[in-house]
């Protein structure tokens, strides 16, 4: 190995008599491993200076190449049962490196060791652990990419550092300059520290004294470097935050969510409309795919689009002016628009393609013959005539509805309560989800009403259960509120729709949330105080609404809602029993239960009063005052 | 009978040569340097008998063939030493006991 690489061999006995070896401790023993061979030279100024048995002695304390090689075995092995983890593109990546590294480490053992003894095997054992030295300049940069090689090299060079010889100076820079420069402006160098967490935690595990709290820094400092990216890494992909199983669950692609018929292509042609006549921003698109699902997104979009009063204008001028471009948009659109109008089951969505439909028939006489038979085949073809779930924000508007329609405006010009109304809803909301439904509607004005009673009839049956999951736990908590106590019928609704409702609370429905938290923006605390209620005891997520809900200042919401997701993080399992046991009917313990938690986590006890504060604050101001609300409230608070 | 200080001095420098003139000619790997320093310091200390020491030194001498030169003057120091140590010994018995360990050593080393 020596004569293959050409490096010179070691001429000078250099060792550090001021870090003492502490021959119990291994790890204390490896950095010793440093220290050069004993040249012949060396060995006979040693034993003329001071006799044969320094000579043995220097030979029995000089570092053990088995013991070295166990010990990075060890840490290898833990490094790959680390690497098995890591999904397989990183791994690639870290094999990479590592090989780049092997070279380094080669280079580096061949200087100072002049490779003796070492068969390839071994070396394959040991090379992925690179000696301290080469990183060590980490410890004030962060990251590799930010080590300055000049850097690195005057370390490597420095006079001090018992670890290199001076006699292989020229040699070290001469062979591992080009490397390092190298090395450091690839990529591989931040992913490869990665690989070395293991090594690093049980460095930093070990050494704990004196003169190598250097290298306890330094391995702190490479895990925190190494998680760091790999939680940026993590971060910078959309289901990155997600378990493996998650992953393969929540991950849908477009083209997964839309049938082939519905035309990826024409979706992405109206969204290049939409951006060119100027009815959507990038910042609207951007905000729709960090907001919506892929099942909500082009509905949401479509309607942001329809819903300026430009849009219709500006795209018949673009279509116009564009009379080339015209039919070729509508070959792409228009397929997409029809299928999807079929599908879709809901109303305000049909309306909405209806009108992008009629932009585009408007203009159909001048489409070339072929066109316009190929547009009047698709109409005619019955497409799948099953509706699509409605889409939460849909539904959510709905209950809204539904629940506006339980207030009616006084002679005075104040809207309250429709008390015979709200009687009935107990008895409503008890009956199956469709006749249940059906009968909330009834109560919307003439044209909603028509709308949604078509949708409820004709609907699947999972799609209205769906609906009513949502709805029926949400009128039942308002029914409580308005009335100031338990029905027993709003107690078998409540118990009708346990995993419905857990999800929701749960803030697992992102588009419900989305929509929620904008309803708080917009009131919703005051018009629906006992999901307030729930959201702010003791489930995931309360502290994103209260912000919203209080009106506290950008601090405190910050505090709180740091505070939240502790909250969020330490009291799942509690917090799940205590929805568990809402839904239940155990409404009282359930609701101990979460004041136990708020008070125990949210030790702040000028917060805590704030929250209570607030909460008989905006529930007495918003509530009708017919309704004793201080006894609902003092029952849990 | 423990071994003086002075006479395991003797012994590690004669060791310490043919060792150091083995690595010279490559005989020697790491491990085998480590180990047989290893073994020496062991087994050579002044908490072991004369006996001892050069029943080691038999042994090691045939795993390391190039430490039997050394043995034998070793062997010889050693001897020396010892009838200094002990001047009430026959001084013609011990000459005789010396003229014939060279006799032998020139023998040895001839054959």
């Amino acid at each position: 190995m020596n004569p293959e690489n050409n490096l010179p061999k070691q001429t000078e006995r250099e060792t550090n008599s001021e870090i003492p070896v502490n021959p119990n401790n291994p790890w204390e023993r490896l950095t010793s491993f440093s220290e050069p061979p004993f040249s012949v030279d060396t060995l006979r100024r040693i034993y003329a200076e001071e006799g044969g048995e320094a000579v043995f002695e220097q030979i029995q304390n000089r570092p053990d190449p088995d013991f070295i090689i166990t010990t990075l075995q060890t840490a290898l092995t833990s490094a790959s049962e680390y690497e098995t983890k890591t999904d397989t593109g990183f791994s690639e990546v870290i094999a990479s490196a590592r090989k780049r590294l092997q070279e380094a480490y080669l280079i580096i053992y061949t200087i100072t060791y002049g490779g003796e003894e070492l068969s390839e095997q071994q070396l394959d054992s040991i090379v992925p652990i690179i000696p301290p030295v080469f990183f060590t300049n980490l410890i004030n940069a962060g990251k590799l990419s930010d080590v300055n090689p000049n850097d690195l090299m005057t370390y490597l060079l420095d006079p001090d550092n018992p670890n290199l010889p001076e006699s292989n100076k020229a040699t070290i820079r001469r062979t591992l300059e080009p490397f390092i420069r190298s090395f450091l402006a690839s990529d591989e160098a931040n992913d490869c520290l990665d690989y070395y967490l293991p090594f690093m935690n049980a460095l930093s595990q070990s050494l704990n004294t004196g003169s190598i709290k250097k290298i306890i820094d330094f391995a702190n400092e490479i895990h925190a470097t190494a998680k760091r990216i790999v939680d940026e890494a993590y971060e910078d992909t959309a289901v990155g935050a997600l378990s493996p199983k998650e992953k393969e669950e929540d991950y849908i692609s477009l083209e997964e969510v839309y049938p082939e018929d519905l035309n990826i292509e024409g979706i992405q042609h109206f969204l290049g409309i939409a951006i060119a006549t100027a009815p959507l921003s990038e910042q609207d698109i951007q905000k729709a795919f960090e907001t919506q699902t892929p099942e909500t997104i082009i509905p949401y979009l479509m309607e942001k689009a329809i819903g300026r009063s430009r849009f219709s204008s500006d795209v018949e001028k673009y279509l116009r002016d564009n009379p080339e471009v015209s039919e070729e948009m509508a070959r792409r659109i228009l397929p997409f628009v029809i299928a999807y109008k079929k599908r879709f089951g809901d109303p305000e969505m049909i309306k909405t393609l209806s009108n992008i439909e009629g932009l585009f028939e408007k203009y159909m006489p001048n489409f070339s013959r072929e066109v316009r038979k190929e547009f009047a085949r698709i109409d005619k073809e019955p497409i799948d005539q099953i509706p699509q779930p409605p889409s939460l924000s849909r539904v959510k508007a709905l209950s809204d509805e539904i629940y506006n329609s339980l207030f009616t405006t006084s002679k005075g010009g104040e809207v309250v309560l429709d008390k015979k109304r709200a009687k009935r809803l107990p008895r409503i909301l008890k009956k199956p989800p469709r006749k249940s439904l059906l009968a909330l509607v009834k109560n919307l004005p003439p044209q909603k009403r028509r709308v949604y009673e078509d949708f409820i009839k004709n609907a699947p049956e999972e799609y209205v259960t769906r609906m009513a999951g949502i709805i029926m736990p949400y009128l039942a908590g308002v029914y409580t509120v308005l009335s100031g106590r338990v029905n027993r019928d709003i107690e078998k609704v409540l118990s009708r729709y346990p995993e419905t409702y857990l999800k929701f609370l749960q803030g697992r429905d992102k588009a419900l949330e989305e929509n929620l938290a904008n309803q708080l923006k917009r009131g919703f605390f005051r018009r629906h105080p006992f999901l307030a209620i729930l959201l702010l005891s003791s489930l995931a997520g309360a502290g994103v609404y209260l912000q919203q809900m209080t009106g506290l200042n950008i601090q405190d919401a910050v505090e709180i809602v740091s505070q939240t997701v502790d909250v969020a993080r330490q009291t799942a399992d509690t917090a799940v029993q205590t929805t568990k046991e809402l839904i239940q009917s155990n409404y009282s313990n359930a609701m101990e239960t979460a004041r136990t938690n708020l008070q125990r986590y949210w030790t702040n006890s000028n917060v805590l009063e704030f929250i209570e504060e607030a909460l008989r604050k905006k529930l007495i101001d918003s509530i009708d005052t017919s309704v004793d609300i201080q006894t609902f409230i003092s029952r849990f608070y | 009978m423990a071994v003086p200080k002075n006479i395991l001095s003797l012994i590690y420098n004669v060791l310490a040569e043919d060792f150091i003139n083995a690595i010279e000619e490559n005989k020697l790997s790491i491990n085998e340097q480590k180990k047989i320093s290893s073994l020496i310091l062991e087994n050579i200390s002044k908490d072991k008998t004369e006996n001892e020491i050069m029943k080691f030194l038999e042994t090691l001498a045939s795993d390391y063939p190039f430490f039997s030169k050394s043995i034998e003057t070793i062997k010889v120091a050693v001897i020396e030493k010892t009838e200094r140590k002990n001047p009430k010994e026959n001084p013609k018995e011990k000459e005789v006991l010396k003229k014939l360990q060279i006799t032998l050593r020139k023998y040895e080393s001839r054959k």
